[in-house]
C-alpha cells in the first residue's frame, strides 16, 4: 500500500493573497476618512459666513457639502468594512481547517477539548481581529494622520496639545495591553480545562444519571466553569480600565484646546469658527485613540489564539500510516494467538500498531453519530455493499441471505447495545483487509456461545494472511484456541 | 431564566444609577463650552473663564470615573449570571429525560455551554448596560436641548426616527445570527467528536473522509458568517450616515435661526456638539446593537432548552429500598418509536434473590438496569417495588439505593462503595466482569453473592459467572424465561479462569 500523500497543511499561513483585498480596503478607509475630516471645515466655513453679506447662499453650499461628503464618507467606510469582514471569515476558515487536518494527522495523542478550544476560541480570536480590529486601525489610521494635516490648517497651536495627548494615550494603552495578555493567555487555558470536563460529563451522562451522581458531577463542573468565569472577568476588568483613561487624556487635552483657542481668538489669531471645529477634530481624535485601543485589545487576543494555531503542528505528511515489517520479527508468520490480559500492555500495542499499520481493538470502539452505513463509508477504501454485508455477516450482526439488512444500516450505533456494538466493530475490522496486524481486546465478550464461536471462526480464517492476537481472560475463548492448535496439528 | 435577571434587580438599579450621573456629567461638557463662547469669546467677560473651563476638565473626570465603576459592576453581574446559567444548564441536562438529551450530539450541547453564553454575555455588558448607557445620554441629549432652546428640538427627534426606521434590518440580522449559531452547533458536534474517536480515525483510514467533512462544515459556517457579517457592516453605515444627516441638519437649522438673530453663535456650537454626540452613542448602539442581537438570539436558544426542558417536578417520596420483591407488570418499552425491545413483559425479584441474565445481544438485558434505575420509563406497563410503582419515588433516591456497575460505562473504582454495600438494597453488574482481571472478577462475585440479603442482578455470557447463580434466567427477543435445571449448585471455589 502506498501513503496517501495529501498536499499537507503548511504551517506558516500564505497571507500574501490577502494583501490586494487589505489594500483595498485601507484605500476605501483612506478616502471615507478624508471625506470626514473635511466636515469640521465646513461648518467652520458656515460658522465663519454669518457675518459675510451673502450669509445665506454661503450656508446652503456648505449645507450641500456636508450632505455629500458624509454620504460618499460612510459609502467607502462601507466598502472597507466589506473587504475586512471577507477577508476575516476567508482566515478563519483556513485556520480551522488547519487545527482539524493537523489533529486528524498528527500522530500524538488526542488532542482533548483542545481542537474545540482552537476552533471556538483562537481561529475567532484571529478573524475578530481580522475584521473588527483591522478594519478600525484602517480607518482611524487614516483619521489621526489626516486629522494632524486638517487641525494644523486651524491653528499649529494645537498640534502639540494633540500630539501630547496621542502619546499619553499610546502609552496607556501599550502598558496596559503588554500586562493584559497574560490574562488573556490564562482564560483560554481555563476555558480549555472547563470544556475538557465537560465534554466528558456530558458524554457520560446515563452513568452519572444512573449512579445519581449529578449533583457531585454538577459541582464538578460548576467549579471548572467558576474557574473559568473568574479568570474571564479579571481579564475583562483590567481590560475596561483603558477606555475611561484614554477618554481623560483627551479631556485634558481639550482643557488645552480651549486655553489656546481662547488665547488665539484674544490675540485675533483665530476666528469663532476655527474655535469650535477644533472641538469637532478633538472627537476625530478621541475616537481613534479609543479604536486602536479597541483593535490592540482585539490583537492580543488574536496573538493568544495565533500562539495556540500554532502548535497545531503539520505532521510529516503522509495520511496514513506506511506499511509496517518489524512487528513479525515478533510474530514470526501470520497466525492466531490467544494471551491472557495480564500480558497486554496498552501503551506498547498502541505504538507497535500505529508504528506499523496494525488495527488495536479496544473494549469500547467509537462509531460516529452517524448511520452505521455511513460509518463505513468514511473508511478511506470506501467498501461497496456487498464487502458491507459480508463483513457484517461474519461478525454475527445478520444472517446469511437476512430479509431487510439495510435496518441495521440505517441504525445509528449509539442505539445498539453494548453487544451489537461489538460485533459492528468487529464488522469494520474485517473490511480493514490491509491492515496485516490485529489486536483484539476481549473481541467476544458479550456475545453468546454461537456468536462467538463464528466470529472466532472468521478471525482464524483472516489469520491465515495476517497476525491475529487475542487478549482475553476468558477461559472459552482460550480453549477455543487450543482446539484450533489440535485441529492444526492433526491437519 | 427571567428569575435568574430578577434576582439581581438591586444591582442594575445600582448600575442604572451610576449611568445617569455619568450620562450627566458627559452632557455639561458642551454647555460649559457654550457658557465660554458666549460669555468670553462673544461677551468679552473673561472672569469665568477658568471656572468654566475647569468644569469642563472635571465633569470629563467624573463621567469616566462613574462610567468605570459602571462596567465592572456590569462585568461582576454577568460573569455571575453566566455562572448561574451554566448550573442551570447543566441541571436542565441532568434532568431531562435520556431519550431527549441523547437526540444531541454532546458538542452541541458544549455548544450552548460556550459559544451561546459568551454570546449571552455580551448581552449583559455589551447589550444591556451599554444600550441603557447610550440611551440614558441620549434621552439627556434632549432634555438639554429642550431646556436651552426648544426650536433646535425638532432636529434631534429626527434620531429616534430615523433608528426606527433601521428595524427592518432587525429581522435579518436576528435570522442571520441564528443560523450562524446552527452551523457553528453542528460544526461543534463534529469538533467534539474527532477526538473521541481519534484512535479509530487513525486505525481505519477515515482522516480523509472527515477533512473533507471539516471543510464542508467550515464552509457552511463561513458562509453563515458572512451572511451575518454583511448586515453587521451595513447597519453601522447607516447609522452613521443617519448621524452625520443630524448634523447637517442642526447646522443647517441653527444658521438660518443665527442669521435670523434668533440664535448665539455659542448655542449652535453647542448643539452641533451636542448633535455630534447624539451620533456617538447612536454609533455605539449599533455596533452593541449588532451583538445585542446576536446575543438575543444564543439567550433566546438558551432559554428555551433551560425552560422547556424543566421536566415536570417529580415526586419527592425517598425510596426507603424494599422488603419483599421488585416486579416488572407488562412491561413494553423501546427506544425509538416503532421498535419495541420488550412487549408486555412481565418478571419479578425476590428480595435477597442472586439472578444472572443470559441471552443474546440486543435482547434487552441492559434495558432491563436502565428501566430499575429508571434511566428510561416504560412505554407502557410499570415497574413495581414492594406493590408501589416506581415513579412514586423520587427517581435520585432510587438510584441512590441501587448500586449500577457497568463494563462498558463508568469508572471501574467501585470497590470502595462495594464496601458499604448495605447502604444498597439492589446491585445491578451489566458485565461487570469486561474490564476486570481473573481475581477481581471472583472477589466481585465472592462479595455480591456472600450477603444473603443483597438482591444481586447481574448480566454476563461468562459460563463461570452463570454457574455461579442459583438463578438464571434466558432473555430472548423480550422474552424471558427462567433457565430450567433442578438443583443448580452454587458453584464457589472457581477455579481462576486462566
Amino acid at each position: 500500500m502506498k501513503p496517501v500523500s495529501m498536499k499537507s497543511p503548511s504551517q506558516k499561513l500564505p497571507l500574501g493573497p490577502y494583501i490586494p483585498g487589505w489594500a483595498a480596503a485601507s484605500f476605501f478607509a483612506a478616502l471615507s476618512s478624508a471625506a470626514i475630516l473635511f466636515l469640521p471645515k465646513v461648518v467652520q466655513t458656515a460658522i465663519d459666513s454669518f457675518r459675510a453679506a451673502d450669509a445665506a447662499n454661503l450656508l446652503v453650499y456648505a449645507i450641500l457639502m456636508f450632505f455629500g461628503l458624509s454620504a460618499a464618507a460612510v459609502l467607502f467606510k462601507f466598502f472597507a468594512g466589506l473587504t475586512f469582514a471577507f477577508i476575516a471569515k476567508d482566515l478563519w476558515e483556513k485556520l480551522s481547517v488547519k487545527c482539524v487536518q493537523s489533529a486528524l494527522r498528527s500522530p500524538d495523542a488526542s488532542p482533548g477539548a483542545g481542537l474545540f478550544t482552537s476552533v471556538n476560541q483562537d481561529t475567532r480570536a484571529v478573524m475578530q481581529f481580522a475584521e473588527n480590529g483591522l478594519a478600525r486601525v484602517a480607518s482611524s489610521f487614516w483619521l489621526y494622520i489626516l486629522g494632524f494635516v486638517f487641525l494644523g490648517t486651524l491653528s499649529w497651536k494645537y498640534i502639540p496639545a494633540a500630539l501630547a495627548a496621542s502619546f499619553a494615550s499610546f502609552c496607556a494603552a501599550f502598558f496596559w495591553h503588554n500586562r493584559i495578555e497574560k490574562y488573556y493567555e490564562r482564560e483560554r487555558s481555563q476555558y480549555e480545562t472547563f470544556v475538557q470536563a465537560l465534554s466528558i460529563s456530558v458524554g457520560n451522562l446515563e452513568w452519572i444519571k444512573g449512579r445519581a451522581r449529578e449533583d457531585t458531577e454538577g459541582k464538578k463542573i460548576a467549579a471548572q466553569s467558576r474557574g473559568h468565569l473568574s479568570a474571564a472577568l479579571q481579564a475583562s476588568l483590567f481590560s475596561i480600565g483603558l477606555t475611561p483613561l484614554i477618554l481623560m487624556i483627551w479631556a485634558a487635552a481639550g482643557l488645552a484646546f480651549i486655553i489656546i483657542g481662547v488665547l488665539g481668538y484674544k490675540n485675533n489669531v483665530l476666528t469663532l469658527g476655527e474655535f469650535a471645529a477644533s472641538f469637532l477634530y478633538l472627537a476625530f481624535f478621541s475616537l481613534p485613540a479609543l479604536d486602536f485601543s479597541y483593535a490592540g485589545d482585539l490583537f492580543r487576543r488574536a496573538r493568544v489564539g495565533w500562539r495556540n494555531i500554532g502548535t497545531w503542528k503539520d505532521s510529516p505528511g503522509a495520511l496514513v500510516p506506511e506499511e509496517g515489517n518489524g512487528f513479525e520479527r515478533k510474530f514470526s508468520e501470520n497466525g492466531f494467538f490467544v494471551f491472557g490480559k495480564e500480558v497486554m500492555d496498552r501503551e506498547e500495542i498502541r505504538k507497535i500498531c500505529s508504528e506499523r499499520d496494525g488495527i488495536f481493538l479496544e473494549h469500547t470502539a467509537h462509531f460516529f453519530r452517524r448511520p452505521l452505513i455511513e460509518n463505513f463509508l468514511l473508511m478511506t477504501q470506501f467498501p461497496s455493499l456487498e464487502e458491507i454485508l459480508e463483513a457484517l455477516e461474519r461478525a454475527g450482526l445478520i444472517e446469511r441471505d437476512a430479509e431487510l439488512p439495510g435496518a441495521w444500516l440505517d441504525r445509528d450505533p449509539d442505539t445498539f447495545s453494548s453487544g451489537e456494538r461489538k460485533r459492528a466493530a468487529l464488522a469494520r475490522l474485517f473490511l480493514m483487509q490491509a491492515s496485516k496486524i490485529w489486536m483484539l481486546e476481549d473481541p467476544v465478550a458479550g456475545l453468546n456461545r454461537e456468536l462467538s464461536d463464528r466470529v472466532l471462526e472468521s478471525l482464524r480464517r483472516f489469520s491465515e494472511n495476517r497476525v491475529v492476537v487475542i487478549f482475553t481472560d476468558d477461559p472459552r475463548v482460550h480453549q477455543t484456541a487450543e482446539s484450533y492448535a489440535k485441529s492444526d496439528l492433526e491437519a | 431564566m427571567r428569575n435568574l435577571i430578577w434576582k439581581h434587580k438591586f444591582a442594575f438599579a445600582a448600575v442604572t444609577a451610576a449611568v445617569a450621573v455619568s450620562a450627566l456629567a458627559e452632557l455639561a461638557q458642551p454647555f460649559w463650552l457654550k457658557q465660554i463662547i458666549d460669555r468670553s469669546l462673544i461677551g468679552g467677560d473673561f472672569s469665568a473663564l477658568p471656572f468654566f473651563a475647569a468644569l469642563f476638565f472635571l465633569s470629563a473626570l467624573l463621567a469616566q470615573t462613574v462610567h468605570f465603576f459602571e462596567m465592572a459592576l456590569v462585568e461582576r453581574l454577568s460573569t455571575k449570571i453566566c455562572g448561574e446559567i451554566r448550573e442551570n444548564l447543566w441541571k436542565c441536562l441532568a434532568s431531562a429525560p435520556l431519550k431527549e438529551s441523547s437526540k444531541r450530539p454532546s458538542g452541541a450541547w458544549m455548544s450552548y455551554f460556550t459559544e451561546d453564553i459568551a454570546a449571552v454575555q455580551d448581552y449583559f455588558v455589551e447589550g444591556i448596560a451599554s444600550l441603557a448607557n447610550q440611551g440614558v445620554y441620549l434621552l439627556g441629549i434632549f432634555v438639554c436641548v429642550l431646556i436651552l432652546d426648544w426650536r433646535m428640538l425638532p432636529v434631534f427627534l429626527m434620531a429616534p426616527l430615523l433608528f426606527l426606521a433601521t428595524l427592518p434590518l432587525k429581522r435579518a440580522y436576528l435570522k442571520s445570527c441564528r443560523e450562524a449559531l446552527e452551523s457553528q452547533e453542528r460544526l461543534n458536534g463534529f469538533l467534539d467528536e474527532i477526538p473521541k474517536g481519534l484512535r479509530e480515525i487513525r486505525q481505519f483510514r477515515m482522516a480523509p473522509a472527515l477533512e473533507d467533512e471539516a471543510s464542508e462544515k467550515m464552509a457552511a459556517h463561513k458562509k453563515a458568517l458572512l451572511k451575518q457579517s454583511r448586515i453587521a457592516v451595513l447597519f453601522p453605515a447607516v447609522m452613521e450616515s443617519l448621524g452625520w444627516m443630524i448634523t447637517g441638519t442642526a447646522l443647517a437649522f441653527g444658521g438660518y435661526q443665527v442669521l435670523r438673530g434668533n440664535l448665539s453663535v455659542g448655542t449652535l456650537v453647542m448643539f452641533l456638539e451636542y448633535s455630534r454626540r447624539v451620533f456617538a452613542p447612536l454609533y455605539e448602539m449599533a455596533g452593541r446593537w449588532n451583538r445585542f442581537q446576536s446575543s438575543a438570539a444564543a439567550l433566546g436558544r438558551i432559554s428555551k432548552s433551560v425552560d422547556s426542558r424543566q421536566s415536570a417536578p417529580g415526586s419527592e417520596s425517598q425510596f426507603p429500598g424494599f422488603d419483599e420483591a421488585i416486579r416488572f407488570d407488562n412491561v413494553s418499552f423501546g427506544y425509538t418509536q416503532g421498535s419495541r425491545i420488550y412487549n408486555r413483559l412481565n418478571f419479578t425479584v425476590r428480595k435477597g434473590e442472586k439472578i444472572a441474565v443470559r441471552g443474546p445481544s440486543g435482547a434487552g438485558k441492559s434495558t432491563l438496569i436502565r428501566l430499575l434505575l429508571r434511566l428510561y420509563e416504560p412505554d407502557e406497563g410499570a415497574v413495581f417495588t414492594d406493590g408501589i410503582e416506581t415513579k412514586f419515588w423520587d427517581a435520585k433516591s432510587l438510584r441512590r439505593k441501587m448500586l449500577w456497575i457497568s463494563g462498558d460505562t463508568g469508572d471501574a473504582d467501585f470497590e470502595a462503595e462495594l464496601k458499604e454495600k448495605s447502604r444498597f438494597s439492589l446491585i445491578l453488574l451489566d458485565e461487570a466482569e469486561k474490564r476486570l482481571d481473573a481475581f477481581r472478577t471472583e472477589a466481585l462475585l465472592d462479595s455480591v453473592l456472600s450477603d444473603p440479603e443483597m438482591t444481586v442482578i447481574w448480566i454476563s455470557h461468562r459460563e463461570q459467572i452463570l454457574n455461579s447463580f442459583p438463578r438464571v434466567i434466558h432473555l430472548n427477543q423480550g422474552v424471558l424465561v427462567d433457565d430450567v435445571k433442578g438443583v443448580r449448585p452454587l458453584a464457589r471455589g472457581l477455579t481462576p479462569f486462566i
